[in-house]
């Protein structure tokens, strides 16, 4: 099964080349300081801080994942967009995002270094590093797959040729180029493909008549939520709060340099502020798209419309993935097919050029100038971060093949993610709000949380832990694999600050002197009055937390 | 909109990103509606409205797309 795309399809797609190449190559004469390649120039009106915050995370894999997941999930999946980012968002620009731009760093391990010290920094340079590459090569993998199985293209030829141009953009132009092409990825994905999701909800006579076809189960957020087996995703109101709503979305929202970094790139601590908050309506905006064309796979799924191929990952199990693409050939002519493509391969590669952006960053500042050349100077850097580009993105091609050939790595790859971010976010808490937090607490702290994440991880994945390990973890004998992270992310967190905190009670800590500027109490907070209470990020935070707050009870 | 970035150190000022973002909208616009005027869509594809979708999708877009353009060409003067 492909989707046929015609000549007028290649012609847009070609032209998605022709202007990320052009962009980066028309930028690389802005990219000639350390500030500029690393940090956009630190330049960036909070409009396109913010846009790019969000792209950041709004790959085609998310987007691909989430509406196969809403024909599995339901409604549930809008907690991933809701209570799973928007308060995360808020808290950083309100309250996080002081300690990180004041203190000019060029990275989040880089504050650790400030913070703490060296050990912590490197610690989490390194974790972050080994992610970022890894989650950049299986993007490159599945992104191969998918236009392999639906579009006939050879493998070799998607990976090279994508590869090939994102290391072209990101070494002329540095985060300026990624950033630049991930506000272009952001309108096409909304060009793209929010039209699929509105001719299929129309199909279907209209939001109301799509709604009350769908079984009880999926259409709502916290009604099923009181009992794991009322739901399909078998979750508790508890579990989506603490492992959803605060660790893991705190975890990835507040400290994954990949997003945070953008945010860095704003011209003054106002835009730097406003930068997550202003994502926010746009990711409250997202399930329109995401969940709106899965719940309309899920109809024409059960009517017999939209016949779902099996998995090629996992024989014999149907490939929800795929619906979005399916979609498109259903309701796609000519031209909109080359959009929706082009929308598809612009999130792929976007998704990609941030992890390489953030990657060359974390090497250059936090592993390269800190254990091999101290007095690097700020061209040398530079260059650095230009040839780590072209590295970075040659192991990513080798992660995807690595991956092609033994595809249940990615099952342990993808895990990664919240083995670094959680407990990661407890010693950025601490740090931030404790002044009592010392550096060999983060330290040991932040070890102990990565282990105890992984031993969850494997306890289950090795079947090591039965129902009765899943009850006391999880709160239920049977959780489905989301409900597992989630927990598993809580856990991670909670041993990360537990052990953090005792460690720091017997250590020596830091003097205020060199607090300052680093920790509540010994950082002056910002002073909002200057500006009018329209321009004043609390009340834009303030004004998405109505939204937000008025969405769940809607589809309480 | 205000603009995407301040000068360079040599005084230069790259165009705005909504400048870039206009002109591929615009372009995708204008491809879009010629595409609904003369290609035949095939017959998998299910019709869902009375005028091709291609032809008012197209046209919304290649109409932003311009406003994009003037917005990014304004704001880099200020």
């Amino acid at each position: 099964m492909t989707i046929e795309i015609q000549a007028v399809d290649w012609l847009i797609i070609a032209l998605y080349f022709a202007a990320i190449l052009g962009i980066g190559l028309y930028l690389r004469r802005f990219a000639r300081t350390g500030d500029d390649f690393f940090l956009a120039g630190r330049r960036n009106s909070s409009w396109v801080a913010g846009l790019a915050f969000l792209s950041a995370n709004l790959g085609a894999l998310e987007i691909l994942g989430w509406t196969g997941g809403t024909m599995k999930y339901g409604m549930f999946v809008s907690h991933f967009y809701w209570v799973g980012a928007i308060p995360a968002m808020l808290f950083l620009g309100l309250y996080m995002m002081p300690f990180y731009y004041s203190s000019r760093i060029h990275s989040v391990p880089g504050y650790l270094r400030l913070r703490f010290d060296e050990r912590t920094r490197v610690l989490n340079a390194v974790s972050f590093a080994v992610m970022t590459l890894l989650m950049s090569g299986i993007n490159l993998y599945l992104m191969a797959l998918v236009f392999k199985v639906l579009l006939g293209w050879d493998w070799h030829v998607s990976m090279w040729v994508s590869a090939g141009a994102i290391a072209v953009y990101i070494t002329l132009g540095g985060l300026m180029s990624a950033i630049f092409t991930e506000i272009v990825q952001f309108f096409l994905i909304w060009a793209g493909l929010f039209l699929v999701a509105a001719l299929g909800i129309a199909d279907l006579g209209g939001p109301a008549a799509l709604l009350e076809g769908l079984p009880e189960r999926m259409t709502h957020l916290w009604a099923t939520a009181g009992s794991a087996g009322d739901n399909e995703m078998g979750i508790t109101w508890m579990g989506i709060a603490l492992g959803l709503g605060f660790v893991l979305s705190f975890g990835y929202w507040t400290t994954d340099f990949l997003v945070v970094q953008r945010a860095f790139s704003s011209r003054d601590l106002r835009s730097a502020r406003l930068t997550p908050i202003t994502a926010s309506f746009f990711k409250m905006a997202l399930p329109v798209v995401v969940v709106g064309a899965g719940l309309v796979a899920y109809r024409l799924h059960a009517q017999g419309l939209l016949p779902i191929p099996d998995d090629p990952t996992r024989p014999g199990q149907p490939w929800n993935d795929a619906a979005l693409p399916l979609l498109i050939a259903r309701y796609y002519p000519p031209g909109l097919v080359g959009l929706g493509v082009t929308a598809l391969l612009a999130g792929f590669m976007a998704g990609q050029a941030g992890n390489v952006s953030a990657f060359n960053t974390v090497w250059t500042y936090d592993l390269y100038r800190v254990l091999i050349r101290r007095d690097a100077s700020d061209a040398h850097l530079v260059w650095v971060g230009r040839v780590t580009t072209v590295v970075g993105i040659l192991l990513s091609v080798a992660t995807a093949y690595v991956a092609m050939r033994f595809n249940t790595i990615m099952d342990y790859i993808q895990a990664i993610f919240s083995w670094v971010n959680a407990p990661l976010f407890a010693t950025m808490l601490l740090g931030m709000f404790w002044r009592g937090a010392t550096s060999a607490g983060a330290f040991f702290g932040l070890i102990a949380g990565m282990l105890a994440s992984f031993s969850i991880f494997l306890g289950f994945k090795l079947d090591v832990f039965g129902p009765g390990a899943a009850r006391v973890l999880c709160f239920s004998e049977a959780p489905s694999d989301m409900a597992r992270n989630l927990w598993q992310a809580w856990w991670a967190w909670v041993v990360c600050a537990g052990v953090t905190v005792a460690v720091s009670l017997v250590t020596p800590r830091k003097s205020d002197e060199d607090l300052r500027g680093l920790v509540k109490g010994l950082t002056p907070s910002p002073d909002d009055t200057r500006v009018s209470w329209a321009r004043r990020p609390v009340t834009w935070a303030l004004a998405s937390l109505a939204v937000l707050i008025a969405l769940n009870a809607w589809f309480w | 909109m205000s603009e995407v970035h301040g000068p360079s150190e040599d005084g230069q000022t790259p165009l705005p990103i909504w400048f870039f973002v206009g002109l591929i909208l615009a372009a995708y616009g204008a491809i879009l509606v010629a595409a609904a005027w003369l290609v035949e869509p095939p017959a998998r594809v299910v019709a869902v409205t009375a005028t091709p979708p291609g032809l008012w999708w197209g046209g919304g877009m290649a109409v932003l797309g311009v406003v994009f353009v003037w917005l990014g060409l304004r704001g880099r003067g200020k």
